[in-house]
């Protein structure tokens, strides 16, 4: 007997082997409900692959669904450029490669287009595109998650892309995290955070010399301690909801905040599939940060609070689902897409109310312990209670440098002074109330004559509160404390300052007074004799009343110099005389707004200045003999040009009084707005 | 006396950590080659006089094909997948050649591939289709 052989197999087992699965796909395909087809499968089958086979498969009647969203086009403009185009806006931009971290893939079909940095598209230098699906539903969730948490996160768009007259299908559009990002959006005193982990320097005013307490970098700037908790456990709750690893390793990065050191993770959408974990100085502290009990009990407690309003965030996905399904859907079955998204919904709520941190981010271990500080042994005997040394009528020499532990509360009473030595500092990290009056003033004095001391330095929390009064302060500089620079004689972070009947005299640093991030009054005091700026003034609210701002008879540097300087503040000043001032009398940018009235600007070199997005109201006001009245100008092109409100003031003998650039402009008024007025706190007939 | 299940999967959980992670779904990697490889081999095998019949599961086609799509699923280069797929089907093809004329090497190969790249269900397709077409394809007598 011969031995049997395999031939090559016939047409009609080729035929018979062909048609019996194809039928049995047809058949399961097209006869299974849509929302077991959505769900998990066994073995390991994939919903990509599934998907694929219902789309040849499936043969059932049913809708087709398709939505319409914004189109952007992009067309060649012959010179190796494209132009983008949407609405009424168009920009020259310039496609390359979409960058990720090192071990992630970015998306197929996914782009970057770049602006020139003075003519940005809709404020932004960057456009990241990524193609959408109904799997880019969970980024729009976890956009509207990181809108209502305390993180950074750029807008998401879901547009229409066409391709030089082609449909290129919806796309995710999100602004790029880049320094004009920061700029626009984040604090003034914001930095990105380099992939190597650094930070660009700051950008001082002045080259003075000031105090120095601590190192700037003691031990490495990213470090697990420096996260601010708020942001990381909004981040992580995110990381959760998402499952996404590239989040873990940075890949959104980071700001560094120079007020409080602090370290600010931010927020992007997935700009492709992550392969691994990727090892940089943002990762592995951020990682660090995540693991400690701190921060996963935010995330817990972030989670239960958002939990006791599922109903409010169930509806508002679904508010999401019928704007963007539609355009997602892409002309298929409304059943099929139904049940897809009702299945994504369903298990990205469950990940968001029950986030798996022991599982995804891995197990806690105990936060750092920070030290705290101990009080001088010299302060012991001015401890009149537990939290409060109290400063009576006398003299004190001040020899070295002062840091006072958080609480601390420092009361100088009348008739108390202080002999600061050289190069010496005080950093309260609690109240500051002085208590002078005109007979008997708090004076604050340096012990050696052209020999400037430090600073005196207040942290606060936000609710901190420095009372001045009747208060004479002169030649001190400014401070760098632990890195964190103090930009002024005084200097006031996070604290609601009041200062009144305050005299305050020559002073060596950027500043004669610099407050940040808090609420400043001052009224009825004299400023004079700054060897560089006068008041310097960062994401303030409040005023400057009846306060007199004589010529420092040395200076230099005149071009950068003010005697007022608001960074995005809302400050009013009302019955202020500006004098004489070899500079600046009044500088508002970083979209800054001030209402001026009643004040008047007489010999100066600019009376003000408006920049980058500022608004600046200005009635009753007298300006005589100034070289130049108003100068507005855009120096960063995403904040936008400066705005300029003239009501009824009075104009004598000025050089020029004019000076617009083409992003800005000056309007003319009868009367101030009561809406403006009641943003400052006043009254209409004031 | 009845089983208590808690102290069961708490035993379970003790030495589960033990396993290297992705364990699991090599073993299901495994098992779904098996069952293919079985599969076809059965309607391979149909036809042939029971003398003449070959093991329904062929060790080396399994261990070359556990070997490829292990290949496949951990590397994810563009030109070092599509170079091993063509290799293994061309080592394949070779061994096919044997006394009993076409072989079920080149299918098992693609079938594998298909599972290294995770289509499942396109591997399940494959193998249907496989099955069907050496169960309605005659074989020789001679």
């Amino acid at each position: 007997m011969r031995k049997g052989k395999r031939n090559r197999p016939n047409i009609q087992a080729w035929l018979f082997a062909l048609a019996i699965p194809a039928v049995a796909f047809f058949m399961v395909f097209s006869l299974m409900p849509y929302d077991r087809m959505v769900s998990q499968w066994p073995w390991g089958i994939g919903q990509g692959e599934v998907m694929a086979y219902q789309h040849l498969f499936d043969r059932r009647p049913g809708q087709h669904v398709e939505g319409k969203a914004e189109v952007y086009t992009l067309v060649p403009n012959g010179q190796g450029q494209l132009t983008l185009k949407a609405e009424e806006d168009e920009a020259s931009v310039t496609q390359v490669e979409l960058p990720v971290n090192g071990s992630t893939l970015a998306a197929a079909g996914s782009f970057l287009l770049e602006t020139p940095e003075d003519r940005p598209f809709r404020g932004a230098t960057a456009l990241a595109f990524v193609p959408a699906d109904l799997h880019s539903l969970e980024v729009l969730y976890a956009q509207a998650v990181a809108d209502s948490l305390q993180i950074e996160a750029p807008a998401t768009t879901l547009v229409q892309l066409e391709r030089d007259g082609k449909a290129a299908g919806p796309y995710l559009v999100q602004e790029r995290i880049t320094p004009q990002y920061v700029l626009k959006h984040a604090l003034v005193a914001m930095a990105l955070v380099g992939e190597d982990g650094t930070v660009a320097p700051d950008d001082r005013i002045t080259t003075a010399a000031g105090d120095t307490i601590g190192t700037a970098a003691s031990g490495s700037l990213m470090r697990g301690e420096r996260f601010d908790t708020t942001a990381t456990a909004a981040l992580g709750l995110l990381v959760c909801a998402e499952q996404r690893t590239d989040l873990l390793d940075g890949a959104a990065g980071a700001m560094y905040d120079r007020v409080t050191r602090a370290i600010t993770p931010l927020y992007r959408m997935r700009f492709g599939k992550a392969e691994g974990e990727s090892e940089s100085a943002v990762s592995t502290a951020f990682r660090e940060a995540l693991s400690t009990d701190v921060t996963q009990q935010r995330i817990a407690r972030l989670a239960e609070h958002l939990r006791a309003d599922s109903a409010a965030w169930a509806a508002r996905f679904l508010a999401i689902d019928s704007a963007a399904v539609p355009v997602l859907a892409k002309g298929r079955n409304i059943g099929l897409v139904q049940a897809e998204v009702d299945r994504t919904r369903e298990r990205f709520l469950q990940r968001l109310f029950h986030p798996a941190t022991a599982s995804f981010i891995g197990p806690a271990t105990d936060a750092p312990q920070q030290p705290s500080i101990t009080l001088d042994p010299w302060l012991v005997q001015f401890r009149t209670n537990p939290d409060t040394l109290r400063f009576v009528r006398g003299k004190y020499d001040i020899d070295h440098d002062l840091v006072l532990p958080a609480g601390m509360a420092v009361v100088l009473e009348r008739g108390a002074r202080w002999f600061m030595a050289p190069g010496v500092s005080v950093v309260l990290n609690g109240e500051l109330h002085m208590r002078g009056t005109d007979l008997n003033p708090v004076f604050i004095r340096p012990q050696v004559d052209g020999q400037p001391w430090g600073s005196i330095a207040v942290n606060g929390n936000g609710k901190t509160r420095v009372r001045l009064r009747g208060m004479r302060i002169s030649g001190g500089s400014d401070l760098w404390a632990h890195g964190v620079r103090h930009g002024g004689m005084l200097s006031f972070i996070r604290a609601d300052v009041r200062m009144d009947n305050c005299s305050i005299a020559e002073s060596y640093g950027d500043a004669a007074v610099s407050a940040r991030r808090g609420s400043f009054a001052m009224a009825d005091c004299y400023v004079t004799g700054s060897r560089h700026g006068f008041i310097d003034l960062a994401e303030v609210n409040g005023s400057v009343e009846r306060t007199g701002f004589g010529q420092p008879s040395r200076g230099e540097d005149a071009a950068a110099r003010s005697g007022l300087s608001m960074r995005a503040s809302h400050i009013l000043i009302r019955g202020c005389t500006f004098a004489d001032l070899p500079f600046t009398a009044v500088r508002a940018s970083r979209s800054s707004e001030a209402l001026v009235l009643a004040s008047k600007f007489s010999g100066n070199a600019i009376a003000i200045t408006a920049l980058d997005g500022s608004s600046v109201d200005v009635d009753g006001c007298d300006f005589t003999g100034n070289a130049k009245v108003f100068v507005l100008r855009r120096d960063q092109a995403v904040l936008g040009g400066a705005t300029l409100k003239l009501y009824a003031n009075t104009l004598t003998g000025n050089g020029t009084e004019r000076e617009v650039d083409a992003a800005s402009k000056v309007e003319a008024g009868t009367t101030v707005d009561p809406t403006l007025l009641r943003t400052f706190q006043l009254q209409a007939g004031r | 006396m009845g089983l208590n299940f808690a102290v069961m999967r708490e035993r379970i959980g003790q030495w589960s950590h033990l396993i290297p992670e992705g364990t699991g779904d090599i073993v299901v990697l495994l098992v779904q080659l098996f069952i293919a490889l079985t599969l076809i081999g059965w309607a391979y095998n149909r036809g042939f006089r029971p003398t003449e019949r070959g093991p329904v599961v062929r060790l080396p086609l399994l261990t070359l094909a556990f070997g490829l799509s292990l290949l496949v699923r951990h590397i994810h280069s563009e030109l070092w997948q599509p170079i091993m797929i063509a290799a293994a089907m061309i080592i394949a093809g070779l061994f096919d050649r044997s006394g009993n004329g076409r072989g079920m090497g080149i299918p098992l190969m693609i079938i594998a591939s298909l599972l290294g790249l995770g289509f499942v269900l396109s591997a399940l397709a494959l193998t249907a289709v496989a099955v069907l077409v050496y169960m309605f394809s005659p074989v020789s007598k001679r």
